[in-house]
């Protein structure tokens, strides 16, 4: 009799417990198993779920910190700061970036032919900007000079940012996006020019075409090789443009 | 020419940046040129250049250029990991908060983002006015966290939120959902100007099952349509 009702009993449960198996793909090389159980009968559901509700487990913790700071140290960032007329702002700003402690180097690129910077012009009294580069250009290359100067970075990312722009609000949250997603360019911008930006993006899957536009004046981060081989496009295909 | 060079370079990328979509402020009243043009050239300047930048870049595409080894080709695949999100970091910089959904509605009208991480009651953001089965709106925490307790404020119905999934994940891409109500608590948003509809959802994960005290990214995803129903998240904060 008591062999019966453990049988029914056992029949009951198993009818009424949904039993699933969720595949979660990242892409074809990381595929893992995991297994929950959930009950279809709502009286059971909280109790049940609070015991068997499986989590992440200690290895893939750990296997994904281990991975966040391998990102941290492959994408390695230089700031890049475009130096034309003289400004607080521009003072102000290298400021901030060098005590941030985020970047491993700021390029300072000096459009000016006719000004001779110097880091001494940068230095407050308690602070030495070691981690400060200064190059002078011999001619004033306007908007291409931010890409000559990240193709000189010897970080695999840069970071560029107009000096009028209030960087401090957003600076971690970036970087760490960033990094979370690193092949594409990173950008900072106001929620009418998004959504006018929207209005600039462009599909054809037949031809794999699929871009969009942003500005990138207050914060961007885009790979060195994208800045480099942005300045190859530019010699292709605007060689027979005026370059002013 | 010199001037479209930055437009220029986002679209040939050929892939669309991810954007913060939040108000920026600037440490002086100037903005210059190289930032944005005066306004009544900016929309003329920046469709002529672009037009020309992707006409270029199409070109290139269908005669499939990188047959040709004296051609620097344009990049065709899309190494992206994560799809074109909607996102905004919080004012005081501890975490973006961010949608699939994007702010085109049948009025519209532009939502903004921002409203959700402006540590402002008063503002909410507001999804397009239905809710399709599978969009969401998730908090990136920056790098994997332990123990982390955070509120959401939010001002859509009941009954929405318990058809949203909730979802943690260490990456953004593998995700696990939380099935139990430990470590969740409910209390009303304690202001009389308020929306009586308006209340805050505390998430201790300290008190959650074992498996998920450490995470770096929650998701709420909706399980079904709602025609009549949007998202709307007043604010955000980490406890």
């Amino acid at each position: 009799m008591g062999r019966n009702v453990a049988i029914i009993f056992a029949l009951i449960l198993s009818l009424s417990c949904l039993i699933y198996i969720r595949r979660f793909s990242v892409n074809s090389k990381q595929s893992l198993l995991i297994v929950s159980s959930v009950c279809i009968n709502n009286d059971y559901q909280h109790n049940v779920a609070s015991h068997i509700n499986i989590g992440f487990s200690n290895f893939a913790i750990v296997e994904a910190k281990q991975y966040e700071s391998e990102l941290e140290e492959k994408y390695d960032i230089t700031a890049i700061l475009i130096h034309g007329k003289p400004s607080e702002n521009m003072i102000q700003t290298i400021e901030y970036l060098v005590h941030s402690r985020r970047f491993k180097e700021i390029i300072i690129w000096n459009n000016d032919p006719g000004i001779n910077l110097t880091k001494i012009m940068f230095q407050a009294t308690n602070n030495t900007f070691d981690s400060i580069r200064i190059i002078n250009s011999n001619e004033n290359f306007k908007n291409k000079a931010k890409y000559l100067a990240c193709s000189q970075a010897k970080t695999t990312t840069c970071f560029y940012v107009n000096s009028n722009c209030n960087i401090a609000s957003y600076l971690k949250t970036l970087i760490a996006d960033f990094r979370s997603d690193p092949s594409i360019l990173h950008t900072v911008i106001d929620p009418f020019t998004f959504y006018t930006n929207l209005i600039w993006t462009y599909f054809d899957e037949k031809i794999d075409l699929h871009t969009g536009f942003s500005w990138i004046g207050c914060g961007s981060i885009f790979l060195r090789e994208h800045a480099q081989r942005h300045l190859q496009y530019l010699h292709i295909y605007l060689k027979n443009y005026p370059s002013k | 020419m010199s001037q479209y060079i930055d437009v220029f370079f986002p679209i040939w990328l050929n892939d669309i940046p991810s954007q913060f979509n939040m108000n920026i402020r600037h440490l002086s009243a100037i903005n210059t040129d190289e930032q944005f043009p005066p306004f009544h050239k900016f929309l003329d300047n920046i469709y002529q250049s672009s037009l020309f930048a992707v006409r270029i870049l199409e070109n290139s595409l269908r005669q499939n250029q990188s047959n040709d080894s004296n051609m620097i080709a344009f990049p065709r695949q899309k190494n992206r990991r994560f799809p074109n999100y909607v996102k905004s970091p919080n004012v005081k910089d501890e975490f973006i908060f961010y949608t699939n959904i994007l702010p085109i509605n049948s009025q519209r009208i532009p939502f903004n983002i921002s409203k959700a991480v402006d540590n402002d009651l008063n503002t909410c953001w507001r999804s397009r006015s239905n809710v399709i089965g599978g969009d969401f709106f998730g908090i990136d925490f920056l790098y994997i966290q332990t123990n982390l307790t955070f509120s959401i404020t939010i001002e859509h119905t009941k009954y929405l939120q318990k058809k949203l999934d909730l979802n943690f994940s260490l990456d953004g891409l593998w995700w696990l959902t939380y099935l139990s109500l430990n470590g969740i608590t409910e209390k009303p948003v304690d202001d009389s100007t308020s929306n009586f509809n308006r209340y805050t959802i505390i998430f201790n994960s300290t008190e959650f099952n074992l498996g998920f005290h450490s995470f770096r990214y929650v998701a709420f995803n909706s399980t079904e349509t709602f025609y009549s129903g949007d998202f709307q998240v007043c604010d955000v904060q980490i406890l």
